[in-house]
């Protein structure tokens, strides 16, 4: 039962979409003037909520045996044509109220009607789920600029490098863009005392990223590291 | 250099993804009844499944014996080179008249179809310029593609550093959907973020609004009044479909490269009409094989894509068995379900498995 309180409130949330989809189920189902076919579809929808998305002996057992967690189970919810059903139901009542020869105005007011139902009840999609794309690969730019630095100085084939541990924008980037950068290990504690050596003697490496306002950067030229590049958040050494 | 590529790549990307998916539908479907498959809509559909299920049939075996992704891209490709060959010479004129049909279809269209392909195009436009914001799944998945297309090898390097690693997850070697991508960058040229994060949406969301026409098509009858009022609610419904990041809207507007999304928005809407389509008269056996064919593309996309195309297909069969009073259906729909058995069954004991295939030593690695 913790797994049916768990769908109905990740899944559903706050919207109004188990509602239209449910009185869209009841309309189909119950019409005499809807199509077998439309009603079979519905039957589906019915069926498989109650005895598959939310059986509760069923999702024990898929999360048990076959999924990571309960939050994979959600996928559960991709059996239910959800918005198909919907827009099913809101097409028949359309057609069979707005007919094809009323006039343009009753038809865009039904239809105008049906769309703020549908306004209401959903959330859009809005400004705040994205991200304006920094370039053309959808990383972080200054992952860009830091695997250009490396590219154009590196020999070909596969390189190892030191990047700091904590930037997932920056790990993340490298990773997407180029299979050529492998991550050697983290420059994070390179300024610790015998960091840098630990790392010389147990890794194998060739660049080293930092970031900025690590006090290390006054060492590393001293250590016969080569200073190339500074980005806008990060200095790149060259060993050797 | 990357704007070449993508412009030379583009070509290629059009044939692999417009083409090739028709004629490879063309040949697969020519055993099907004649209702079924007049519209070049379902052949291409059915094209891209089998592309799908050709590339699971041969990815999960060449990625358990570590073989390498050159010798699956020679073969791959070459059996695709097969179907195309055998449609162009042996399903001429069904070609000819589907894309006759096509075209008298788009020529008589009424002007609000023209409006509700804006309509589907527009949010996809808008979002070129933008990216969910950053999520661990771009490193995993697009890291992959890109590993296996640089690498020449299957899963076998660790996705957070680069390094080789000698044991590959089942979620991954039991699935091919990213060694679909993969292939893909391979033979375009064009960057694993460039095709996954921009163009590939202008693939797939109008093919799963195609799918979705499909099924509007086969509940209305082929009613155009509703289907083009169904088309534009739907339109409406997944634009204002954010309430859960499960919904299959979400999959649509947001990482609509990733395997979950084509299982969501694309497998599973057409697997429920496939069923409804054959369900409804009496079934030939060949319907059943393609219905496999399907289940086996529906693996391809994830592991819980396996458990949920034989969820729905039994629960659909069950229903019609019921109501048609054909109970064979069940028999015929379970002997289907036949390719996802076998891979949850490895799934459960993957780890036996592959010990077992190294303790024979089968691991040939064929280059």
């Amino acid at each position: 039962m913790e797994l049916v309180k768990f769908l109905n409130e990740t899944f559903w949330g706050d919207g109004g979409y188990l509602l239209l989809f449910a009185v869209s189920i009841l309309i189909t189902l119950f019409r005499e003037d809807i199509e077998m076919r439309g009603k079979r579809m519905a039957l589906y929808s019915a069926l498989c909520f109650v005895l598959v998305v939310y059986n509760p002996i069923l999702g024990k057992l898929a999360v048990e045996h076959f999924m990571e967690d309960q939050w994979a189970y959600l996928r559960i919810f991709y059996l239910l044509p959800i918005m198909t059903v919907i827009a099913y139901a809101m097409s028949e009542f359309y057609v069979k109220t707005a007919k094809k020869t009323d006039p343009r105005k009753r038809k865009l007011l039904i239809a105008g009607i049906l769309s703020i139902l549908v306004v209401l009840s959903g959330h859009f999609y809005g400004k705040n789920m994205y991200l304006k794309a920094e370039n053309i690969y959808k990383i972080d730019s200054e992952a860009l600029e830091v695997i250009r630095v490396i590219e154009e100085d590196k020999e070909e084939g596969r390189t190892r490098i030191l990047l700091p541990e904590g930037e997932e924008n920056l790990i993340f980037g490298l990773r997407q863009y180029t299979p050529d950068l492998v991550i050697a290990g983290y420059s994070d504690k390179l300024d610790e005392e015998g960091g840098l050596m630990e790392a010389e003697n147990n890794l194998d490496y060739t660049y080293v990223i930092i970031g900025k306002e690590r006090t290390l950067v006054d060492c590393m030229e001293q250590a016969g590291y080569t200073y190339l590049v500074s980005t806008e958040s990060h200095f790149i050494y060259k060993k050797g | 250099m990357e704007t070449v590529r993508l412009i030379a790549g583009i070509p290629v990307l059009l044939l692999a993804l417009g083409i090739v998916p028709v004629l490879t539908g063309a040949a697969f479907s020519f055993k099907l009844k004649t209702e079924y498959r007049k519209g070049l809509t379902f052949n291409y559909t059915v094209g891209i499944l089998v592309m799908l299920a050709v590339m699971q049939l041969y990815s999960v075996p060449f990625t358990l014996l570590q073989c390498s992704f050159t010798s699956l891209v020679i073969l791959y490709s070459g059996t695709l080179a097969l179907f195309c060959v055998f449609s162009l010479l042996r399903r001429r004129r069904y070609l000819a008249k589907l894309f006759q049909n096509a075209g008298s279809l788009i020529k008589r269209a009424d002007k609000k179809w023209f409006l509700l392909v804006a309509l589907i195009y527009l949010p996809v436009i808008a979002l070129s310029f933008f990216t969910p914001y950053i999520y661990g799944d771009d490193k995993t998945y697009l890291t992959m593609v890109n590993d296996i297309a640089a690498s020449d090898t299957l899963y076998m390097i660790d996705t957070a550093t680069g390094e080789p690693i000698t044991w590959v997850s089942a979620k991954y070697a039991l699935s091919s959907y990213w060694t679909f991508l993969a292939w893909l960058v391979k033979i375009t040229g064009i960057h694993t973020l460039i095709l996954c994060k921009t163009i590939l949406a202008f693939f797939i969301a109008p093919i799963s609004y195609a799918v979705q026409g499909l099924l509007f098509s086969f509940l209305f009858r082929s009613n155009e009044r509703k289907m083009l009022a169904a088309m534009f609610f739907l339109n409406l419904l997944q634009l204002f479909g954010c309430f859960s990041i499960y919904s299959v809207s979400y999959r649509l507007y947001t990482w609509i490269w990733q395997s979950k999304a084509f299982l969501a928005i694309i497998v599973i809407p057409f697997l429920f009409y496939y069923c409804n389509l054959i369900f409804e008269k009496k079934c030939a056996p060949r319907e059943y094989l393609c219905l496999s064919v399907f289940i086996t593309a529906a693996c391809s996309t994830t592991l819980t894509g396996a458990g949920l195309a034989v969820l729905m297909v039994m629960l659909l069969s069950v229903i019609y068995a019921f109501l048609c009073k054909r109970p064979l259906i069940v028999i015929g729909a379970g002997l289907a379900g036949i390719p996802a058995a076998v891979y949850m069954l490895l799934y459960l004991r993957y780890d036996m498995f592959v010990s077992w295939l190294r303790v024979q030593g089968v691991f040939r690695g064929i280059s």
